[in-house]
């Protein structure tokens, strides 16, 4: 026997299931009336904006959501007017527990079955997660083994995959105790050459018939005490990347036999006359400007041009001192790890007297300060009395900031300093909070003497 | 003789101290309003805000929401802030003149 087949197995929806299927859903949904009082209220938007259905039906919205667009240009009010929805609109709600939340809303008006607009809906989509994994994202300021945030640093990072892959000679200025290694290692670590040696040479530091053999190697019976074949730098770097640096102070003999090795990619040892075949990526690094010394006629031009295919400019950390933050928690991070100590933080004062001072030392001196203190420390907080006497003696009596004497003035300054220090003195995001422009924020900390 | 700072909303109390377009200021004095004026705040930035309501010497502020730098700043300054009061601006003065009015427990 033939079963009859019902054709419209589901029911049209009561108002029950209607309220059960809205109340399941992760999104916030309410609907108003055109005097935007709330009609309804699910489950998902009390959970949201903190406010409980019983005390939010009946409220104006912009009492239950209270967003930072609710008085300007309110999408539900928009709507009731033009007819027109909003989609995806970003904007802020500040809950009862002052917790300020970003949410993604959706508005359009509400019409009966005669088509007679009744009110308005708005759902709207908790964006905080999104938010918190778009800020921990913009915090990954690490490129190989350097930290930075500052603009012109990530500048150099962006560029810096290119720079590898080009195997050309690169060379980086900058002041001493700027981070010029770690910039050449980051180089060599993104390189085809990764896998082979990466070999560093302090030019300075050796005499210069000592430099000679010890870049160029030399054979048994070169000279006296040369009872064996010894590998140069340039031999031992084979395949990889030789690190020269403080290149400027290369003597003019030296320069001409660098110079043939870039030329001719191949060298001599001291004693022999069979050359070797270079196979090596050269990058060198300077602190001072090598058009000047050139100018002085202590470095060849032609050598320069050969070193200088792509130039790396490195700031001092007094032009970066937006990284102070970020790198002192990573020193304490480091420290904390050779030391075995637990140290979680510095305080107000210290960060204070860290970002004022004028860091002769560079990124270097930042690191020998933080490693005096963690040793003196014995708590979880570095204090001001942890901090090495001279530099104390420097910064903490003149550099401390300026107090302005206005009452206005001051509450503005301690305004700007909390938010800075909030946000790790990121002056984008600073400027943000505060509604400000950028250079608004410069010239304001400039004249508190913050900068 | 006290100021009442109320930022507005039309005829409510403004849902955001930060974001308000509009402020009451109420002269009361022995439970009696005595004056009434209300400023355009729109141009202002946070720090010029803050600047401009303590400048505007209030001995008190009764907003909605607001931030934790507005109200450390206004209560820094000796400014009484009653947060988190929505409803009618002329009921929640009414209120207050009878002492009606209580301070939520806030995150604050």
């Amino acid at each position: 026997m033939k079963t009859k087949t019902n054709l419209f197995p589901l029911k049209p929806p009561t108002e029950i299931h209607t309220n059960t299927i809205l109340d399941s859903i992760v999104e916030g949904v309410f609907t108003v009336d055109e005097n935007l009082k709330i009609t309804y209220f699910n489950h998902a938007a009390e959970k949201i904006t903190g406010v409980p259905k019983e005390e939010a039906i009946g409220q104006y919205c912009f009492e239950a959501l209270r967003s930072n667009i609710c008085e300007k240009s309110c999408p539900v009010s928009e709507s009731l007017k033009t007819g027109k929805s909003t989609i995806n609109l970003q904007v802020n709600i500040l809950r009862p527990d002052g917790k300020q939340l970003p949410v993604s809303i959706n508005a359009s008006v509400l019409k009966d079955e005669n088509g007679k607009v009744i009110g308005g809906v708005e759902t709207f989509r908790d964006l905080s997660t999104i938010e918190a994994l778009r800020k921990e994202i913009k915090k990954k300021y690490t490129f190989e083994d350097i930290i930075s945030k500052n603009h012109k640093v990530l500048q150099i990072f962006s560029i810096l995959p290119n720079i590898a892959e080009s195997d050309s000679t690169v060379l980086i200025q900058g002041p001493s105790g700027s981070g010029k290694e770690l910039f050449a290692r980051a180089i060599h670590n993104l390189s085809f050459r990764k896998e082979k040696p990466f070999v560093a040479i302090n030019c300075g530091a050796l005499p210069d018939n000592l430099l000679e053999s010890e870049l160029f190697g030399y054979v048994k019976g070169a000279f006296t005490d040369a009872k064996k074949d010894k590998p140069g730098r340039f031999e031992l770097a084979k395949g990889g990347t030789i690190f020269l640096d403080e290149v400027e102070s290369l003597s003019p003999a030296t320069q001409v036999k660098l110079l043939r090795v870039l030329q001719e990619k191949e060298f001599e040892p001291l004693g022999s006359v069979a050359p070797i075949k270079a196979n090596v990526r050269v990058i060198s690094a300077t602190k001072d400007n090598l058009a000047d010394l050139i100018r002085e006629n202590k470095f060849r031009d032609d050598l320069y041009f050969r070193l200088n295919i792509m130039k790396i400019e490195l700031p001092p950390l007094v032009e970066r001192r937006d990284d102070i933050p970020l790198l002192v928690n990573s020193f304490i991070d480091k420290f904390n790890h050779r030391m075995g100590k637990f140290i979680t933080s510095i305080s107000n004062d210290v960060l204070n007297i860290l970002m004022k001072h004028n860091y002769p030392g560079n990124v270097r001196e930042l690191e020998n300060i933080i490693e005096h203190a963690m040793v003196m420390c014995q708590n979880e907080e570095i204090q001001v009395e942890h901090l090495p006497i001279e530099f104390l003696s420097q910064d903490f009596i003149s550099h401390s900031p300026k107090t302005p004497e206005e009452p206005l003035q001051k509450t503005e300054c301690q305004a700007i300093l909390e938010v800075l220090q909030r946000h790790d003195w990121n002056k984008n995001e600073v400027a943000e909070e505060l509604r400000i422009h950028r250079s608004t924020l410069w010239r304001k900390m400039k004249k508190y003497g913050l900068i | 003789m006290k100021l009442l700072a109320i930022p507005n909303f039309g005829e409510r109390i403004s849902p955001r101290l930060d974001y308000a377009e509009s402020l009451h200021l109420i002269t009361v004095e022995e439970n009696s309003v005595i004056k009434k004026e209300t400023i355009k705040i729109i141009p202002h930035n946070l720090l010029d805000r803050i600047n401009l309501i303590i400048g505007l010497k209030p001995n008190v502020v009764i907003c909605d929401g607001l931030s934790d730098l507005i109200y450390n700043k206004l209560t820094e300054n000796k400014i009484e802030v009653i947060p988190w009061i929505h409803g009618s601006v002329n009921e929640i003065i009414e209120k207050y003149l009878n002492g009606d009015i209580q301070v939520k427990a806030t995150k604050i």
